[in-house]
């Protein structure tokens, strides 16, 4: 049994080391700030299109994936009064920022690419399975096997501490205090209202 | 060497435990949540208390003592006075308990408090965002904050020193060694498609 849960452990540890380390090294860039100075590569285009193809937001956001392989989502959609209107296809760690004035010939798009660190970031917050892109449900579902994983690794983990004899006195009354204290913490804001 | 590698290996977890398995669910229950445009709005529990307007106050004065008279925790007095969109002072803020809102009714003499709660997986979302250097106004919130942080580092220190571990003692096993590679190799893919 013993041998079979450490395999376990070591297994989901190596097949998950990766993409944990993503939401580790994007926690300590969350948590320091000031340690990154991370530059977005911000560029800015002209696309041509066919004003037929740009009748609505969407239709023309349709269009630039399709047609000329802006590849995300589309999102933040912002109609204006002028006869204009803004919205941005975005995958994690790119983003492009397009305008057209209603009847033009072209759409003007600003792209920003995030540098290493901000992708990670936009890693971190990406959740869930409602994505248009489908990359990003992949990415979702990353999510959650490497919560079930850390889940998983923290469990098996304290039977094999348990199972090492020598550390049980001394694992007991760390796991004691880190339940007390973590426990009673959130037990203790959770109450405040 | 290797002996105390373990045993560290052994107390980050133990001591981190509480807060990974926090990660972990939070994980889990933002996997399930609805999409934004979705998620069902919540009614604000709402009371109201007495309230007077010293005349002469300026509104940094009367934000300080909507704060005080409101008895909410996790504000303290010292917010910039704010005002809605009828014009009348409000102080709004998050909590990890979800967002609040203290609205002065002046022809009344009363406090409107609105109190948003927020679901256990809300919660604890906000929780396992805290760090010690954000500022938090409850010391409760401070230390958890810091203890998120020094779990933070515990499972960093945990996956390099696992990966030594396993390499210190069965370096050559093939099925671990698959594991590693071809895991890796579909998360930088999956990196660099999502890029």
């Amino acid at each position: 049994m013993y041998r079979l849960i450490r395999n376990i452990h070591l297994t989901l540890g190596l097949a998950f080391a990766l993409a944990l380390a993503v939401y580790l090294v994007s926690s300590v860039r969350l948590a320091h700030r000031s340690w990154f100075k991370p530059q977005p590569t911000v560029s800015e285009k002209s696309v041509a299109v066919d004003p037929r193809d740009a009748a609505t937001p969407r239709a023309l956001g349709l269009h630039l994936i399709e047609e000329h392989g802006f590849r995300g989502e589309i999102v933040r959609i912002q109609p204006s009064d002028e006869g204009s209107f803004a919205f941005t296809i975005r995958r994690l760690g790119t983003g492009y920022q397009v305008r057209y004035q209603r009847g033009a010939r072209e759409a003007h798009v600003k792209e920003t690419r995030l540098a290493f660190i901000g992708m990670l970031q936009s890693m971190h917050f990406s959740y869930g399975f409602w994505h248009e892109m489908g990359l990003i449900n992949i990415w979702g579902a990353v999510l959650l096997l490497t919560s079930i994983a850390l889940l998983a690794i923290g469990a098996s983990g304290i039977y094999l501490w348990f199972e090492t004899h020598d550390e049980r006195k001394v694992g007991s009354v760390l796991l004691t205090s880190a339940l007390v204290f973590g426990l009673g913490l959130l037990v203790l804001v959770r109450i405040q209202g | 060497m290797y002996r105390w590698i373990k045993k560290l290996h052994i107390y980050s977890g133990l001591l981190s435990y509480v807060g990974f398995t926090v990660w972990g669910i939070v994980g889990i229950w933002a996997s399930f949540a609805p999409a934004p445009a979705e998620r069902p709005r919540r009614e604000p529990e709402v009371r109201t208390v007495a309230f007077q307007v010293d005349g002469g106050a300026t509104d940094q004065e009367i934000t300080d003592a909507m704060i005080v008279a409101s008895g909410l925790p996790f504000i303290q007095p010292g917010r910039k006075p704010n005002r809605d969109n009828d014009g009348r002072l409000q102080v709004r803020y998050l909590t990890p308990n979800g967002t609040r809102r203290i609205l002065l009714l002046e022809r009344e003499n009363l406090l409107r408090i609105e109190r948003t709660p927020s679901p256990l997986g809300g919660f604890l979302n906000l929780m396992h965002m805290q760090t010690f250097r954000i500022h938090n106004p409850g010391w409760e919130v401070h230390l958890w904050g810091a203890y998120n942080q020094f779990s933070m580092w515990a499972v960093i220190f945990m996956t390099v020193s696992g990966l030594y571990m396993w390499l210190a003692t069965r370096p050559r096993m093939a099925w671990a060694l698959w594991t590693l590679g071809l895991c890796a190799v579909l998360t930088l893919a999956l990196y660099a498609a999502l890029r």
